[in-house]
């Protein structure tokens, strides 16, 4: 399996085994909380808080806190907006958003393909360190 | 086919191009992405072509190999991270 598709599963026990720390994505002067309590996934990208409280304001509105992220079927960065179209992935309980309505009827009709990134990578492709 | 013709045709050839750009995913070329120097070469943050810098200098899975420029990184609280 890719390395991101393994990320996306569970980015806090990776995050934790990796030793990297992140700031409140809604208060950045607190650290962030890294398990799954603390945790937001939407389309590829992950949102941590410092509390329940900073996590349920960005629950409030998703659209207006999210920036950037990425379409699930082109792999695009967008922006989405109120009109976006969306879908709350009932096998993951992931929500995703898209930026067209052709993205969106793509991961309907098949969403075991884009869940998760499913970048795929020539072989021998990793650079060898030194 | 005449001039007029062409232009015709052209508002439909526009639309089938936008089309399939929407529905592509985009190709794993690595692009535009760069290692940031580092003093050891087999530890190197990556630039990603929005301008962010990884925040990783391995792999998040496979701890120790280095960051591969092909794989588009994954985001947390906006930042991206880097895989092999």
């Amino acid at each position: 399996m890719p390395c991101p598709d393994v990320f996306v599963q569970d980015v806090p026990a990776v995050l934790n085994r990796k030793g990297l720390a992140f700031a409140c994505y809604m208060d950045p002067s607190r650290p962030a909380i890294c398990d799954s309590d603390h945790a937001v996934r939407i389309n590829y990208e992950t949102y941590l808080f410092a509390d329940g409280a900073a996590r349920e304001r960005f629950l409030g509105d998703i659209v207006g806190f999210c920036g950037m992220l990425t379409d699930p079927v082109t792999k695009r960065r967008f922006r989405p907006g109120a009109g976006s179209p969306y879908h709350e992935d009932a096998a993951t309980g992931v929500r995703y958003w898209f930026e067209s309505p052709d993205s969106f009827e793509l991961f309907l009709a098949m969403p075991e393909v884009y869940r998760l990134p499913g970048y795929k990578m020539e072989r021998g492709s990793v650079p060898p360190r030194t | 086919m005449s001039t007029v013709q062409r232009l015709a045709v052209l508002p439909l050839l526009m639309t089938l191009a936008l089309t399939a750009c929407q529905l592509s995913p985009a190709p794993l070329t690595g692009d535009g992405v760069f290692a940031v120097p580092a003093a050891d070469p087999g530890r190197h943050h990556l630039r990603f072509v929005d301008g962010q810098v990884s925040r990783n200098d391995t792999c998040m899975i496979k701890l120790e190999n280095g960051l591969n420029p092909k794989v588009p990184p994954m985001y947390v609280n906006g930042e991206p991270v880097g895989f092999c």
